[in-house]
């Protein structure tokens, strides 16, 4: 079963195509990568189905739900769990204060947030200000807060940006441990190694149009390469497409 | 989307915690001008044995306190928050764009009205200054102005994208409000020129209903009717903002 389906999608800011009628799909329970180069409409994309942005052409379905009707979007945003490239997140806010925010909005139970804060392991942080927190745990405790009411669809737009390998490690932990295993994530990210490593599909943006759409190993099979950082460049730079 | 009284109790709640938390806000807001009206009443009153005069400064000290609470504070944090994406986080959970414009409002409420009876605390028993008998009527005068106040902050600084855009915007502003209001400075004594700067200015049109209505007057038509077209170019502006903004 498909829990994103697109289908010519289309996006223009002014006289600027971004996205050029592209169509996929993704099945639930995949983990899936949207990578291309700056500018290219990863962030523009997710956006879309996240019910932020309005496409200008083409349809966009989300948790079987048609994501250009107003009703529809309420639907979708109570069910997708996010965490934004910008964090998103007030400066001066603890933790605990936060957890019990947004779960306000959720209607989640403490000992849902209990849970929560024990498996992504908060506790010695709950009382400290997002600001006062190295990246590496503002990326963690946004990790948290996206997954806080258990969302069938999670967004993480560049996740690991900025982070070192320890903390990019620990945060790749998290989203495909515990009880998140079986959810469906989109990310976009630069990291071609945490592609690799860690995506079930990648979908490769070039110019507005889908350059490759598959796993990372059937694309690094179809193009001969030995990683898939080699695939990307080809696709990106050799101008190939599958 | 949701809209129950838990879930704004819980915005509105931690609103205000981060608010105070603030102290380049909280304190500079509510205790400067409280500072200056201690300072200024009291060079009158030993000037001048007639200190209930000093009674027609209340609206303007009120009215700062509205202002950089609603307009300054609030207006540049409207920016800010757009900018580091908590407002694009919000409107992604179950909570909609009115939830989030109400909790602003109630804070800018709250803050002014805190001003308000700050202001009347310190006229009535640090000065003696005799207060209008026409209190409630006054109050919510008042808070009409507050309520107009954060109409304009929020038209106005939507037009912003970052904190870097807005801050000249504010501090032109701010120096706009101080100077060019008749609060420092009678207006008769301005040059023709500068006047047309003030008899456009919604905060002179505040300060001078406020004055009249202190007094037990009824407010002149013209100033209803300035603010009554700020209100009308805000609605319009808003509007014109939906229709810009091509995106939801």
């Amino acid at each position: 079963m498909s829990i994103i389906e697109v289908r010519n999608l289309t996006k223009q800011y002014g006289a600027k195509t971004v996205l050029d009628g592209i169509s996929f799909e993704i099945p639930a329970g995949e983990t899936v990568a949207v990578v291309g180069p700056n500018g290219t409409g990863k962030t523009t994309l997710l956006e879309i189905l996240m019910t932020v942005r309005k496409p200008n052409g083409g349809t966009v379905t989300v948790l079987g739900r048609n994501a250009g009707e107003q009703k529809a979007v309420d639907e979708i945003r109570a069910r997708i769990g996010v965490m934004l490239q910008e964090g998103g997140m007030y400066s001066f806010i603890k933790l605990k204060e936060a957890l019990d925010l947004f779960a306000s909005f959720y209607s989640v139970s403490r000992e849902k947030i209990a849970r929560l804060v024990e498996y992504f392991e908060l506790q010695p942080y709950l009382n400290t200000k997002y600001e006062k927190l190295s990246g590496g745990w503002k990326q963690r405790f946004l990790l948290a807060i996206a997954f806080l009411h258990d969302p069938d669809l999670v967004f993480l737009d560049e996740p690991t940006t900025g982070l070192d390998p320890k903390a990019t490690q620990l945060v790749w932990e998290k989203i495909r441990g515990g009880v998140q295993k079986d959810k469906t994530i989109l990310l976009s990210t630069h990291s071609m190694e945490e592609v690799d490593k860690f995506c079930d599909r990648v979908i490769v943006l070039c110019g507005g149009k889908i350059a490759a759409n598959g796993s990372p190993r059937s694309i690094k099979e179809a193009l001969g390469a030995d990683y898939f950082s080699d695939a990307y460049f080809r696709l990106v730079e050799g101008g190939e497409r599958l | 989307m949701k809209f129950s009284a838990k879930c704004i109790w819980k915005q509105f709640k931690y609103d205000l915690i981060i608010f105070f938390r603030e102290p380049f806000f909280a304190l500079p807001i509510l205790l400067l001008p409280g500072v200056f009206f201690v300072i200024y009443a009291g060079s009158m009153a030993k000037n001048t044995e007639n200190i209930a005069g000093f009674a027609q400064y209340l609206p303007m000290y009120m009215i700062l306190i509205s202002f950089l609470t609603v307009f300054f504070n609030i207006g540049t944090q409207y920016v800010t928050d757009r900018q580091s994406g908590i407002f694009k986080r919000l409107l992604l959970s179950p909570i909609s764009l009115f939830n989030v414009v109400l909790t602003y409002s109630l804070r800018g409420v709250l803050i002014s009205v805190l001003g308000f009876f700050e202001m009347i605390a310190i006229a009535a028993l640090v000065f003696g200054i005799p207060l209008s008998e026409h209190m409630a009527l006054f109050f919510l005068a008042f808070l009409g102005t507050v309520v107009i106040m954060m109409l304009l902050s929020l038209t106005l600084h939507g037009f912003f994208k970052n904190s870097r855009q807005v801050m000249p915007f504010t501090i032109i502003g701010f120096q706009y409000v101080l100077l060019a209001s008749g609060m420092i400075m009678p207006v008769e004594n301005m040059p023709a020129a500068v006047r047309y700067l003030i008899y456009i200015n919604p905060v002179y049109h505040m300060n001078q209903i406020l004055i009249r209505v202190w007094y037990g007057a009824a407010p002149e038509a013209a100033h209803l009717m300035a603010l009554a077209a700020w209100v009308a170019v805000c609605l319009a502006l808003i509007r014109f903002q939906k229709g810009f903004a091509s995106d939801r």
